[in-house]
């Protein structure tokens, strides 16, 4: 009898001792269920070029390709007797999907079960084609206005003076979208284009001023960092880039003979340069007064630029030129191969009580590079600054008014000449 | 004892013979044509088309040739009428790592050009089966592939617990790699070509920087020459050839390669224009770097935009302008990509054994 108490007994302390190991094993099991499938689930996106981002009962995952598309995909699991329910919710581009899936918790193969047919339907309602993301990654902007260059200090439009001016920014960003902490940015991820022209309203009698300008930036490996709470944002994006940038005071060839009234009217510079690599950094403050942007990039590359000192010639003096302006026959465009060093600021501080303050300065420093024409000591600097006030009418809609001030700086053979002049341009934007 | 022993070696050898040819059936793939006159799979076969999968394939001529063969990959077509048009219906049946049974059909229209394209990925995914379980080899290899536009599971619900029915899924037919690369090579010397004859109509322009020859010795005075910086107009080298290098990337980039393959595709094309449309000049510095780079960044730039065009834009001819502007190759060679390419959907079904046994009576009746 003793010895049946003590079976009993021991039964019982084994039996004490082993339940929370299963009430335990129980819960844990699901857990374990529900992060498998969201492992599963991360790395399938992985393969197929998805950002993701995985916690305990989340997975988060962004694509980029030319677009912003997001998923959210909630688990979680709930036991009751020999059931077990999983709920799945799915936010796909801003849908929302909740579906539950039970299982016998009793059945040999219920987690694998369960994993096969929660991550299918992960699976299918990620592939699934259900529309773009309502967060655009695009932003862009289209300015019409009026420009007037002026080669004194006189910078208010007067009629019949000045050109009419259309601008596009474009500006393709999706990382900022993310609301991630931070995240590595490939190849394309963030790219800006900027252009304008002016197309005069006399260009018979003004020698068909037609400034037109492009600039391309492109990421080649960057980082974006974020830190958010809920009384401000800031947002860090730095990297390597690569671009291009132009600018022509004309778009006809025939007014780029350097003998042309155009150049002694109003000397310009002329250029194209690839910025091989450039660092860049764009840093922005969102807080409820405003938003505060500074943006600085300094790269190098090759270029191809005028000088002042092909400006104003006769077509005698187009004859004996210096080497350094080497296109002695056919076209007689006087321009040099060097290299860029560009640099340029901007500040920003929009929506103050519906205004907008930017500053801009641009630096290049074009060295001439050509083995030909070293010995020649040819540089050329340009400083452009630019101030501008705006009024944001609605959200989409701003009125700006912008000023900018050149100044070029030429050198050849321990020659130095400078000249400056001003831009006035009124514009109305409008953001898409 | 000899006797016995003969007969024992004879059953052994038999035995070992049998077991050879069960072995070659379970690794084979058996085709069967079930509607007369159509026999596609016959004729694939003896195109050598199931060759190219490393398996070997036998063309049934009796379905109770097929029941033995329990391990193999059973393939059928048949052609039925719908609205009209003439459909090819194709199923295959397979047993996975797991024993498990099941049958992927798929639709196409008679003479499809994607037949072989799906019977290529579908037997693919039977045979990546083998080795695991249909549905592993669904989610993990199959799935990963990027031309799987929509995939769909269909549930049941059954003893208070639930189940898949059935999987479906879109399945983008490509052309291959070898395709796009002959393409891209096609489409750069063509655009080469349309260069040289601007370059000879406007010949008077370009003689001025004619130094060689159009000989041999010619060419090798000018491989030996090297390159130098060009003192061509400021619109030649920052606009025309920027814009040719826009081309050459978009060509490459709208042909399935990534933006490095692309620049290196674009840098290609410039050489073939540096050595072989302007074989009378010298190569230029310049224009071998802002060609490519230009097309890279430039290239890149307006492929983006010209997405966000296509994606955001609803009306069809100003989209199509658009985007015709912002990537020319890329219009260009989704239309090709249309003619020799397209999309199927195939279905997994799984089969429990009764199942089986309804539907080989439903064959044998087809039959």
């Amino acid at each position: 009898m003793k010895r049946k108490f003590s079976h009993i007994f021991f039964l019982c302390i084994v039996t004490t001792l082993l339940f929370p190991y299963f009430a335990i094993s129980e819960v844990h099991n699901e857990d374990v269920v529900v992060s498998s499938i969201l492992s599963r689930f991360e790395q399938m996106l992985k393969k197929k070029g998805w950002y993701t981002q995985k916690d305990d009962f989340t997975c988060k995952a962004f694509r980029f390709e030319s677009d912003y598309h997001e998923i959210v995909a909630q688990l979680s699991a709930s036991r009751k007797n020999t059931l077990t329910s999983f709920e799945v919710t799915i936010i796909k581009n801003g849908n929302l999907t909740i579906k539950t899936f039970t299982f016998k918790n009793t059945s040999p193969n219920y987690a694998d079960t369960a994993e096969k047919i929660i991550t299918s339907h992960l699976v299918s309602l990620a592939l699934q084609n259900n529309g773009v993301s309502p967060k655009n990654p695009h932003f862009t902007s289209l300015s019409i206005g009026y420009s007037r260059t002026n080669d004194n200090t006189d910078i208010l439009p007067e009629k019949k003076k000045g050109g009419y001016y259309l601008a596009l920014s474009y500006t393709y960003d999706p990382s900022q979208l993310t609301g991630l902490e931070w995240m590595r940015l490939n190849f394309g991820e963030f790219l800006t284009i900027n252009a304008w022209a002016v197309i005069d309203t006399d260009p018979i009698n003004r020698n068909y001023i037609n400034e037109n300008f492009l600039n391309f930036d492109i990421i080649i490996l960057g980082r974006h960092c974020q830190k958010e709470n809920t009384k401000h944002r800031y947002r860090l994006l730095y990297g390597f880039f690569t671009g291009m940038e132009y600018f022509r005071p004309g778009w006809k060839d025939n007014i780029l003979l350097w003998n042309h009234s155009l150049y002694q009217d109003q000397p310009h510079i002329q250029y194209m340069l690839w910025r091989a690599i450039a660092c860049r950094i764009c840093s922005t403050y969102f807080c409820n007064y405003g938003i505060y942007t500074v943006n600085f990039m300094v790269g190098l590359g090759p270029s191809i630029n005028s000088s002042l000192f092909a400006v104003g010639w006769d077509q005698e003096e187009e004859l004996h030129r210096s080497p350094l302006f080497q296109s002695l026959t056919g076209s007689k465009q006087n321009y040099y191969y060097s290299t860029a060093y560009p640099i340029s600021l901007s500040l920003a501080a929009e929506y103050l009580w519906r205004f907008n303050f930017t500053f801009s300065y641009n630096f290049y420093f074009f060295y001439a590079s050509d083995p030909a024409i070293r010995n020649e000591k040819a540089y050329d600097i340009v400083h452009i600054l630019k101030p501008s006030i705006g009024i944001q009418l609605t959200e989409k809609l701003l009125v700006q008014i912008n000023w900018e001030h050149w100044h070029i700086h030429s050198m050849l053979n321990g020659k130095h000449t400078s000249h400056s002049w001003n831009r006035f341009f009124m514009e109305t934007k409008y953001y898409f | 004892m000899q006797p016995m022993r003969l007969t024992a070696i004879k059953f052994i050898f038999l035995l070992s013979f049998s077991s050879a040819y069960a072995n070659e059936i379970s690794n084979s793939i058996v085709l069967f044509d079930m509607s007369l006159g159509y026999n596609i799979l016959q004729a694939l076969q003896n195109n050598g088309f199931f060759n190219s999968l490393h398996v070997h394939s036998i063309y049934a001529p009796t379905l109770k040739n097929n029941q033995a063969m329990d391990k193999s990959i059973t393939i059928t077509s048949s052609l039925t009428e719908l609205n009209g048009k003439s459909i090819a219906h194709y199923s295959l049946f397979g047993i996975d790592g797991k024993n498990q049974q099941y049958r992927l059909w798929w639709q196409l229209e008679q003479n499809s050009s994607l037949t072989e394209g799906a019977l290529l990925r579908i037997v693919n995914l039977a045979i990546n089966s083998r080795n695991n379980t249909i549905n592993e080899t669904l989610l993990n290899d199959f799935l990963y592939e990027n031309d799987i536009n929509n995939f769909a599971v269909r549930y049941n619900f059954e003893n208070s617990e639930n189940a898949i029915d059935e999987y479906s899924a879109l399945v983008k037919i490509s052309p291959s790699s070898d395709h796009y690369f002959w393409r891209t090579t096609i489409e750069l010397i063509l655009l080469n070509s349309f260069g040289l004859i601007n370059y000879f109509v406007n010949k008077d322009a370009n003689i001025v920087d004619w130094e060689y020859q159009p000989n041999g010795e010619g060419f090798k005075r000018k491989i030996l020459d090297g390159w130098c910086l060009d003192t061509n107009n400021f619109r030649t080298n920052s606009l025309y050839h920027i814009y040719a290098g826009i081309i050459y990337y978009q060509t490459a980039r709208s042909n399935n390669y990534g933006p490095f393959a692309s620049f290196i595709w674009c840098f290609a094309g410039s050489t073939f224009w540096e050595y072989i449309g302007e074989y009378r000049e010298q190569v230029s510095t310049n224009d071998q770097i802002f060609t490519p780079i230009g097309g890279l960044i430039f290239g890149e730039g307006l492929r983006q935009l010209g997405l966000y065009a296509e994606r955001n834009i609803s009306l069809g001819i100003i989209r199509g302008v658009i985007c015709f502007i912002l990537d020319p190759m890329r219009f260009i060679n989704r239309q090709l990509d249309r003619w020799f390419g397209g999309e199927f959907t195939f279905h997994l079904q799984f089969i429990n054994p009764a199942q089986t046994i309804i539907s080989n009576a439903i064959i044998e009746q087809l039959r």
